[in-house]
């Protein structure tokens, strides 16, 4: 069984259609990379597979946990303790990390699993610095989140979601709000978790990254996906002239920003 | 009148200033809170009746709104009011006027923080009253006590309007002794300004240690 898997996912903002039947399923230990354009519907299927957005249309599950159904074209969500279940099992780390910034980065991490899983604080706490010192930022559990450059935040924002031992973890342009300096630290814990099989769906515009991390790469564009496959077979050998085009100004514009 | 027994009747109308000025503080923080959910309700009727009340309660005098909180009793139901129901009436109508500016400060304060924090709450799996508790008010707390400040310092200068229904507080005493034959009238009314201006310096101190003590993080 998928661990997630979204089905005919369609969704709406007045007239503008951004999700033209979205099917993706993950499973257990996969990476998979969704790129594409901006517009593409990348952000508003993370946003759903949240359930931060809800679906016009389409099915959405985690594992056994069903969120909603589709019937007669429309998606039929389920109720609280359904939707509540299914949020113990996937994290999220924003673009913009939002981190709560009155609390401390140990807070951050462990304020969830305390206040939302009641687990026990001391052995809350004791994972907690394990994460930390993963991340890189053993010493920075003290400190607050605006005393941290954009790259720590970040990992701490990871840190975060994987305190509350999800299984899935999704990643919304993870380095996009950093500077190019940065982008590198947090890719590499990343690729860490991929190395250990963690469950990955990562929305990003690091192609090079997307390459090497993933088992499978999503290309989407105009609320449909247009083409998937080994990262190999995208990059390598796009089937779809829409790829090949996307891949090819990503390369021009990487690379006048390179030159510069 | 000496100068020490003109100071001692002033003291003594101080003492009703700050019991107005505590006591509206008191009921209007959390009261203002109140207003605030209604005020954001998806309750339509609920939204508008609160909508209402802010706009009455910020569009006409508080010097008005306590002849009618006070007056409004006997002129509109006949009833005869306690002895006791002057103070009342004051604190009634202070309460509700300051509750109104204290929601609408709330509410700027609230809509302020960035969607966001709403968001990783939610995803973390924070109920809406937790959302509320642990990450949304402390930061909205923060972003308000600047507006606050200037509320309270209005305030302490606004207890001198309950002398419109006659309350004994500090400005009526300092008017009697001015009507009075035969006091230091002048020095009445500096003194009272004096009262004001050290109570007020006071508050302003203590609001700015708060926003210190919150300084801690952006």
């Amino acid at each position: 069984m998928p661990v997630f898997e979204i089905s005919n996912a369609r969704k709406a903002f007045g007239a503008l259609e951004v999700l033209k039947g979205v099917s993706l399923h993950i499973e257990q230990g996969e990476v998979v990379s969704v790129i594409g354009p901006s517009g593409g519907g990348k952000s508003t299927l993370l946003r759903c597979a949240t359930l931060l957005e809800t679906l016009d249309g389409g099915s959405l599950a985690y594992g056994g946990t069903v969120c909603a159904g589709e019937e007669n074209g429309k998606s039929l969500y389920r109720g609280k303790a359904a939707l509540r279940e299914a949020r113990r099992k996937f994290g999220l780390v924003f673009q913009q990390f939002d981190l709560f910034p009155h609390y401390t980065v140990l807070k951050n991490i462990c304020d969830a699993p305390i206040a939302v899983q009641k687990r026990n604080k001391a052995e809350v706490e004791a994972e907690a610095m394990a994460l930390l010192d993963k991340m890189g930022l053993a010493g920075k559990e003290n400190a607050y989140p605006c005393q941290l450059s954009g790259g720590q935040q970040q990992r701490v924002a990871i840190a975060r979601a994987l305190a509350m031992k999800p299984e899935i973890l999704f990643f919304d342009e993870p380095t996009s709000a950093l500077d190019p300096l940065l982008t590198g630290e947090v890719l590499r814990v990343i690729r860490s978790l991929a190395d250990e099989h963690m469950t990955m769906l990562i929305v990003t515009h690091e192609m090079p990254f997307a390459r090497a991390v993933s088992d499978r790469v999503v290309f989407l564009d105009g609320g449909v996906i247009v083409e998937q496959g080994s990262p190999e077979q995208v990059f390598g050998n796009p089937r779809q002239q829409r790829t090949r085009e996307f891949l090819r100004s990503y390369r021009e514009t990487d690379g006048a920003q390179k030159q510069e | 009148m000496t100068v020490s027994t003109m100071l001692s009747l002033l003291a003594q109308g101080f003492v009703t200033s700050l019991l107005i000025f505590c006591l509206t503080l008191l009921g209007s923080l959390p009261l203002g809170l109140a207003v605030m959910f209604g005020r954001r309700s998806r309750i339509t009727p609920l939204r508008w009746f609160v909508k209402a009340y802010i706009s009455i309660m910020r569009g006409t005098p508080l010097m008005l709104q306590l002849m009618v909180v006070f007056y409004g009793p006997k002129l509109l139901l006949g009833v005869t009011v306690p002895g006791n129901w002057r103070f009342t009436a004051v604190i009634l109508a202070f309460v509700i006027n300051y509750a109104a500016y204290f929601a609408e400060i709330y509410r700027g304060g609230l809509e302020s923080i960035p969607r966001g924090q709403f968001e990783a709450a939610e995803v973390l799996g924070y109920t809406k009253g937790q959302t509320f508790c642990r990450i949304i008010l402390p930061q909205m707390v923060k972003r308000v006590i600047p507006s606050v400040t200037n509320e309270v310092i209005t305030l302490v200068k606004d207890t001198s309007l309950a002398s419109v229904i006659g309350t004994v507080e500090m400005f009526t005493r300092a008017k009697q002794i001015v009507a009075s034959p035969n006091t230091p009238g002048m020095l009445a009314l500096v003194a009272a300004g004096v009262f004001y201006y050290i109570f007020n310096y006071v508050m302003a101190f203590l609001m700015e240690r708060c926003e210190k003590a919150l300084n801690y993080y952006r």
